[in-house]
């Protein structure tokens, strides 16, 4: 783990990344006091369409709502679905892998051919059908997003589950005459931690793209709670002549997607020392 | 703000009567400009936002399809600008059987279908029964419920009979536009419906069908033979783009002529624009804020025009609509014959609004910031549809307004077909919808008593005494006394206040200044299509191209 | 070889029924139907649930499912109710349009960022690596459709570089250009949407040519071919190309199903008339007929595809073909 934490340290990339989501997230959270406006308080009367100037560093939108206090208070929604619909999918790929590669036979079977079938599957298309069909709502979009993301987690950890397996600590337990709840909980799903985190990691920032590009097609969370991909939906109409609405959101988007990724290639070189570039 | 209104009625009237006589004086007056006339030739490019679905009168859903279709085929006889009267159009002249129950049409000899076949009466008599047909669902398919029989007595001569006398028959008698019996006469009338017809349609009016690659473009052509003179353009070409940014981005560039609904945000960006001109024309279209009735919340007239009072109309038109629409009280809009403008008008008062909320025992009694009764605060669900920009944005807006009286709203946004099963089935406290109004006066679908049950009275809205005038009007041929019975309904309503009637917008066509005698008006902008030319040194794309 | 073709194209079978199985489920438990499309204030609700009857949407679910499989078996995918017309028709129009999409991407995703993986690996901690490092970091964070957006903005609304839509000029005037006329005007109408397509993948492809290239260049093949003198150009181009190609061809089907994803929204943005544009209006409209034909279909692509990745690498590298399987 030593040589790991150095890796990780030698890489000041990702660290800056850790600490800008860090940012993030506080911003968000103490949203009311970074700025004076409330988000949903409108002005009609001559606060609509504004470009960037001292009072609203972002301008304001097509109600006169200020653009920056809804990005940091959208940042909210947006990191929460990325969080939780990551943890989902990564919680339900990790114990279908695990199950998987250490039950093998039958079960193996079936939830790999699951994994098949929802891989070569577009996963907009099917997100876009799940949701346009069902009513959209942050509680359904957290849960189509974890139950669509889940493959590549539960690819990785049945890889690492198969080989783990064979090893002689785990024989050792088995020989024991452990459950195997215990063998899974307690010793192999520990030495999966690693490659997991690193999914999670990466899925939270995919998932917040998912999530912005649902809202842009009208999919995403409904009005007036904002996401940033709801706010670039919003602004993709008034793109000609009020720029500013839909490009500081996608830019908030872009900027806390990097970071994840830069969060989460970190720890891959650091947990795996092989992928070092 | 009434007479402001009425007087605006007053104009817009006076301006579409004018509007009619000056252009049904020059189609009768002049005669039809002979090929090779300098204002023959050029091309016009119209931006659509969508695909249309078919191009046949028959199976068209879309509107923007019968635009198109509209182009294509002529009908019986032409919708005047009021909308109330009728001009010859394949029919040189109707008229009535003593009893009224029978209206014979005399068809022009000279017209023919664009493959140069001669239309007649067995057209007319083929194609009635097709749209009464029930497997193939004509979307107004109701139009013809009172029609029994059509006959054609000789090649031009057709006659439609009635079950009974109403003021509506021409109207019924002109909603299905003629079909080519020669063409679709031996399709089996359960793949009707499937015939590829409805997508290279041959038709008999000013327009031929050329082509149509679809989700690309339409291309229309002149129909050289069109009874009644050649139209001036060469060619329509509808571009369909799916995005209004991008439709205002090729308008800039000239990539496109002309855009028939423009947002009303783009109208300021076209303002000072020398070669791009915004026409406003008010359109049919009204929205409105349904209150559920049955709820016992909105039960209480007061209640509802407390609401209606906390909610800023004027400021609505003004930040949503940049002030092309107007603001109305209600259900019927200034461009129909029956429009009374003198109703009551709930004035913007949100201090007047929390003494009547008070009155009706709706109070801040535990200081929260919320009104409450008998421990129960004053918060409601109000549901809308999906892919409707306009109205998504009405509710974030009342939303707020309504929040400075105490008045807590939560926004629903549902999927358009759900919305329309739980609307009509009553499942909903609050909506926001909107209505394109009918040529027809008719408030029975959506007013009488009786349409609670299975029609579009979704509010339950239910008053003996509207029911009464509503069923006295619609059977009154004399426009003067339903004129009278149709302002009751309105007042009483509008007294009511089943919905809080918002406005009434305007459609904005933005158009390129080359073409020349363009009118727009309410009932379709395609109106005067055929008679839109272009002079010959403003033409674009070659000799050859247009 | 022939027998893993066979295997493989055999276990294709149960997914795509899987497949199939799951849309149809999806679809049509979802509540609201087809018929709503032909709702106005005049409709009787008496004539939509006549039409529902006729269309068979009261008829159980599982009947449903087996006449839809039944018909599909046939090459049926049966009658768009959006479109008027068979969704064949539909599926034929729109879908070469979105393969040339897809197609053009792929050729930038490849070419683009295989050339800039290996530039920075042979030049590896240099200026240029440390740029394109960076920038494939932020393309490949960024969300594709502002990106579109943000292109539409500048370069044709403002700068007037590039056409905003579609994949010709009016038809009327491209018919009337030359040859070359209208390969210039087609390249012009595909290049935003193409870039913004292959934009993420691209960065993709260039780190993972880059890790790849890497690894190759300390393998001792590598060093022993330095060690005979061969020109540093020759070890890249001979040797360590070849070999750092091998895991970078299977992203090739790693990426149709994201192609296929990215065009709903690319389609979108600069209104070409593709399969993914139909898809989104089809979910909307509750076009289940179009729906079902047309998630199908990208499934089926896409396992087709990640079949001929699948093939072309065993075919590179024989491991495979001796049946020890790849763990994908």
């Amino acid at each position: 783990m030593s040589r790991a934490t150095v890796n990780f340290a030698h890489s000041r990339l990702a660290a800056a990344g850790g600490i800008a989501i860090l940012l993030l997230v506080l911003a968000s959270l103490f949203a009311p006091l970074l700025t004076p406006h409330d988000p949903d308080r409108q002005h009609l009367d001559g606060g609509i369409y504004l470009p960037p100037s001292v009072d609203h560093p972002l301008g304001t939108d097509k109600f006169g709502r200020d653009i920056f206090s809804r990005i940091l208070y959208g940042g909210r929604v947006s990191l929460a679905i990325g969080f939780f619909a990551a943890a989902m999918s990564v919680t339900l790929g990790t114990l279908a892998g695990a199950t998987a590669g250490y039950f093998r036979g039958v079960g193996e079977g079936v939830i790999m051919r699951v994994v098949d079938v929802l891989l070569a599957f577009p996963r907009l298309i099917l997100l876009l059908a799940l949701v346009a069909l069902f009513h959209p709502s942050l509680v359904l979009l957290v849960v189509v997003l974890g139950l669509t993301g889940w493959m590549g987690t539960a690819r990785i950890v049945r890889g690492e589950v198969l080989s783990l397996r064979e090893r002689e600590f785990i024989l050792a337990g088995r020989a024991l005459g452990f459950r195997a709840p215990r063998i899974l909980f307690r010793h192999i799903l520990p030495n999966v931690l690693g490659p997991v985190i690193v999914a999670a990691t990466l899925s939270i920032g995919n998932t917040i793209l998912i999530e912005a590009s649902l809202s842009f097609l009208g999919l995403g969370v409904q009005p007036p709670m904002a996401s940033w991909g709801s706010m670039i939906n919003d602004g993709k109409e008034a793109l000609t002549h009020a720029w500013w609405i839909a490009t500081f959101p996608g830019l908030a988007v872009l900027v806390t997607v990097s970071c994840f990724n830069l969060v989460g290639d970190g720890m891959r070189d650091a947990f795996d020392p092989r992928f070092e570039p | 703000m009434r007479t402001a209104l009425s007087l605006y009625a007053a104009t817009l009237l006076l301006l579409l009567a004018a509007a009619g006589c000056t252009d049904r004086g020059e189609r009768e007056g002049k005669s039809a400009p002979a090929r090779g006339d300098s204002l023959d030739g050029g091309t016009l490019v119209v931006g659509f936002d969508a695909d249309v679905d078919a191009l046949s009168p028959l199976v068209t859903t879309t509107s923007s399809g019968s635009d198109v279709y509209g182009e294509i085929f002529a009908s019986l006889v032409r919708t005047n600008p009021d909308m109330a009267t009728y001009s010859p159009w394949l029919a040189r002249s109707w008229e009535f059987s003593p009893d009224h129950k029978s209206l014979t049409f005399d068809l022009r000899r000279d017209v023919k279908w664009h493959d140069g076949v001669p239309f007649t009466a067995y057209d007319v008599e083929f194609s009635i029964p097709l749209y009464k047909n029930e497997q193939i669902a004509f979307g107004s398919i109701r139009w013809l419920d009172r029609i029994t029989k059509v006959t054609a007595v000789d090649s031009f001569t057709v006659r439609f009979d009635f079950d009974s006398v109403y003021p509506y028959q021409l109207t019924d008698a002109n909603v299905g536009r003629p079909l080519p019996k020669h063409i679709l006469g031996d399709v089996p009338v359960e793949k009707i419906r499937n015939d590829p017809f409805h997508r290279s349609p041959v038709g008999n009016g000013p327009f031929r069908f050329e082509s149509w690659i679809p989700q690309q473009s339409i291309v229309l052509a002149a129909n050289d033979d069109y009874f009644e003179g050649r139209p001036h353009l060469d060619r329509v070409v509808f571009q369909i783009v799916p995005s209004r940014t991008n439709l205002i981005s090729q308008l800039k560039t000239g990539e496109i002529d002309f855009y028939p609904k423009l947002p009303p945000h783009a109208y300021r960006e076209f303002e000072d624009d020398d070669r791009i001109e915004v026409k406003r024309v008010p359109s049919r279209v009204y929205y409105y804020l349904g209150w559920q009735l049955a709820n016992p919340l909105f039960s209480d007239v007061r209640v509802r025009r407390a609401l209606t009072m906390a909610i800023d109309r004027e400021s609505l038109v003004k930040s949503l609509l940049f002030g092309t629409g107007r603001v109305i009280d209600g259900p019927i809009l200034p461009f129909l014959w029956a429009y009374e403008p003198d109703v009551p008008h709930i004035p913007y008062d949100p201090e007047g609004a929390k003494r009547l909320f008070a009155e009706a025992g709706w109070t801040d009694s535990d200081g929260d910031g919320w009104l409450d009764k008998d421990g129960k605060r004053f918060e409601f669900r109000m549901k809308t549809n999906e892919n409707n920009d306009l109205r998504k944005d009405i509710v974030v807006i009342v939303q707020e307004m309504l929040s400075r009286v105490g008045v807590k709203l939560h926004p629903e946004t549902v999927e358009w077909t759900l919305f329309l099963e739980q609307t009509t089935a009553k499942d909903f406290e609050a909506m926001c919808h909107g209505w394109r109004q009918g040529i027809k006066v008719d408030l029975t679908s959506i007013w009488h008593s009786r349409s609670i049950e299975d029609r579009y009275n979704m509010v339950s809205y239910s008053n003996p005494a509207v029911d009464r005038l509503i069923d006295k009007a619609v059977l009154e041929k004399d426009r003067t006394r339903a004129k009278k019975e149709w302002s009751e309904v309105q007042k009483i309503i509008a007294a009511d206040v089943p919905y809080t009637f918002l406005f009434n917008i305007d459609d904005l066509y933005a158009i390129d200044r080359r073409f020349r005698n363009v009118k727009l008006i309410t009932y379709a902008w395609t109106y005067n299509l055929e008679k839109w030319y272009v002079p010959p040194d403003e033409r674009r794309y070659g000799d050859d191209g247009s | 070889m022939t027998t893993y073709l066979i295997r493989r194209v055999a276990g294709t079978i149960p997914l795509l029924l899987g497949i199939s199985t799951l849309i149809f489920f999806v679809v049509h438990l979802a509540p609201g139907d087809p018929t709503s499309l032909y709702w106005s204030e005049d409709t009787d609700p008496e004539v939509l649930r006549l039409m529902q009857h006729n269309f068979g949407f009261d008829r159980p679910l599982p009947e449903q499912y087996f006449r839809w499989l039944a018909g599909s078996f046939r090459g049926e995918f049966g009658y768009s109710f959006g479109h008027h017309r068979p969704v064949k028709d539909v599926i034929r129009e729109t879908l070469p349009n979105t393969l040339i999409l897809s197609a053009a991407a792929m050729v930038l995703i490849f070419t683009i960022g295989i050339a800039a993986g290996i530039v920075s690996a042979v030049r590896q901690h240099s200026f240029i690596d440390h740029a394109v490092t960076l920038l494939s970091f932020f393309f490949y964070s960024m969300p594709g459709f502002w990106f579109g957006l943000m292109m539409l903005l500048i370069f044709s609304y403002h700068l007037h570089w590039f056409p905003a839509s579609h994949m010709t000029s009016l038809p009327f005037r491209y018919d009337q250009f030359s040859f070359w006329e209208k390969g210039v005007d087609r390249a012009r109408h595909l290049a935003l949407p193409a870039l913004t397509l292959g934009l993420g993948a691209m960065a993709a492809v260039s780190r993972y040519t880059r890790t790849s290239m890497l690894e190759v260049i300390r393998m001792d093949y590598i060093r022993t071919a330095r060690a005979k003198g061969l020109s540093e150009r020759e070890v890249i181009v001979r040797h360590a190309f070849r070999n750092a190609l091998l895991p970078v061809i299977t992203l090739f089907g790693l990426y149709l199903p994201f192609l296929f994803g990215g065009a709903v929204l690319v389609e979108t943005i600069f209104a070409w008339p593709g399969m993914g544009r139909v898809a989104v209006n089809a979910i909307f409209q509750r076009d289940y007929p179009l729906i079902m034909a047309v998630t199908f279909l990208s499934a089926a692509l896409v396992v087709a595809g990640n079949l001929i990745a699948d093939v072309a690498y065993s075919w590179i590298d024989p491991r495979i073909r001796r049946g020890e399987g790849r763990e994908p």
